[in-house]
């Protein structure tokens, strides 16, 4: 071994060891940011889109984590989630097996800010590999409390 | 200086102060009442709110899955360390939907303090808890003083937690000359355990 990896080593397996947390070993979630901007739906636009009573309303799926889907969610929503998960992945899947390949669909979490969010890209993903062409996805920058509740747009609680 | 240098320094002070006045983060709910809460934390032990009356309470909202909480986690413990002993009391509120998880984030990150696990009710309690990282700041009246959405809020937070935790309540009424201390002084000698005086607290 030679001088500096004898020095690099113990500093290597020292940081990994200090980093907390159950994603140790996982491989990191895929961004929110590698979603294409055209796929994106602000809020005030959606929620001018589900107040209006023209045109199909699209099918709302919670693909974040349960517990905040119980504090707060937009009503009608289905939830099908953590899509960071693979459970979550499954749930969707089913979820969905009876809908439509062409039905407007919008999915959303707001866990956290947009940036962070584990669950979004990867439901994003699955749906376009299961074949739906009609996929947007609610673009939260902030969280769900911020960028919808706060807003005054419909939010629903418990299951 | 150029022209081009001072619109540039221009815009970067705008920028600062437009950060400095931002107060979207920290919504002050000066007279919310403390909710209340009786939980068993993740080991088993009894926390109560109530029995926290007289010390400062931060209740912190995470989860295993948010990052800005992962990041957090280590300067709340700290501050745990270092101000629990002044009188801070921070309590955990996992969001992880199932208790594992959670226990298995809070060993690695070694918390000294409590955590419970969120149910519907215990987050309704604080106004819904839509988003993560979340803290509500509870001064030792059992009064709301603050609520912390979101991250790069620690100093700021820090600072808050500096200014009422109650040893600096204390040292402040004692420079306003607050009768209240004179009580307070009373109360301390009356309760000293070998039968003495002594000073009260400072």
């Amino acid at each position: 071994m030679s001088y500096r990896w004898r020095l690099l080593a113990p500093l290597m397996i020292a940081a990994c060891l200090a980093s907390p947390g159950p994603a140790q070993g996982a491989a990191p979630p895929k961004p929110a940011s590698t979603i294409a901007a055209a796929a994106l739906v602000e809020p005030a636009e959606l929620a001018h889109e589900l107040g209006s009573t023209s045109g199909p309303r699209p099918l709302l799926v919670h693909v974040g984590f349960r517990s905040l889907y119980v504090q707060g969610h937009i009503p009608g929503s289905v939830y099908a989630g953590p899509t960071s998960q693979d459970a979550g992945l499954q749930l969707l899947r089913e979820k969905l097996a009876k809908t439509p390949k062409d039905q407007s669909i919008v999915i959303y979490c707001g866990c956290c800010p947009w940036t962070r969010c584990p669950n979004v890209a990867a439901a994003y993903d699955q749906l376009r590999t299961l074949g739906f062409t009609h996929v947007r996805v609610l673009h939260v920058d902030q969280d769900f409390g911020a960028n919808w509740a706060d807003k005054g747009y419909p939010v629903a609680t418990g299951e | 200086m150029s022209r081009r240098a001072t619109i540039v320094h221009l815009v970067a002070a705008l920028a600062l102060l437009a950060a400095a006045w931002d107060t979207r983060g920290a919504q002050v709910a000066t007279d919310s009442p403390r909710p209340d809460f009786t939980r068993s934390d993740l080991s088993g032990r009894r926390v109560a709110l109530a029995d926290l009356r007289g010390k400062l309470v931060l209740v912190a909202f995470w989860a295993s899955w948010c990052e800005p909480c992962r990041r957090e986690a280590p300067r709340l413990a700290a501050w745990q360390r270092e101000y629990g002993a002044r009188g801070l009391q921070i309590i955990g509120v996992s969001m992880d939907d199932d208790a594992a998880t959670a226990q298995r984030f809070a060993r690695h990150a070694r918390l000294p303090y409590p955590t419970v696990l969120a149910d519907g009710p215990l987050g309704a309690q604080f106004g819904g808890v839509l988003g993560l990282p979340l803290a509500i700041l509870m001064g030792p009246d059992g009064v709301v003083l603050a609520r912390y959405r979101g991250e790069h809020q620690l100093d700021r937070m820090e600072a808050e937690i500096l200014k009422n935790l109650p040893a600096a309540r204390s040292r402040e009424r004692d420079a306003r000359g607050d009768p209240r201390n004179d009580a307070a002084a009373r109360s301390t000698r009356s309760r000293a355990p070998d039968g003495s005086t002594s000073p009260g607290p400072r």
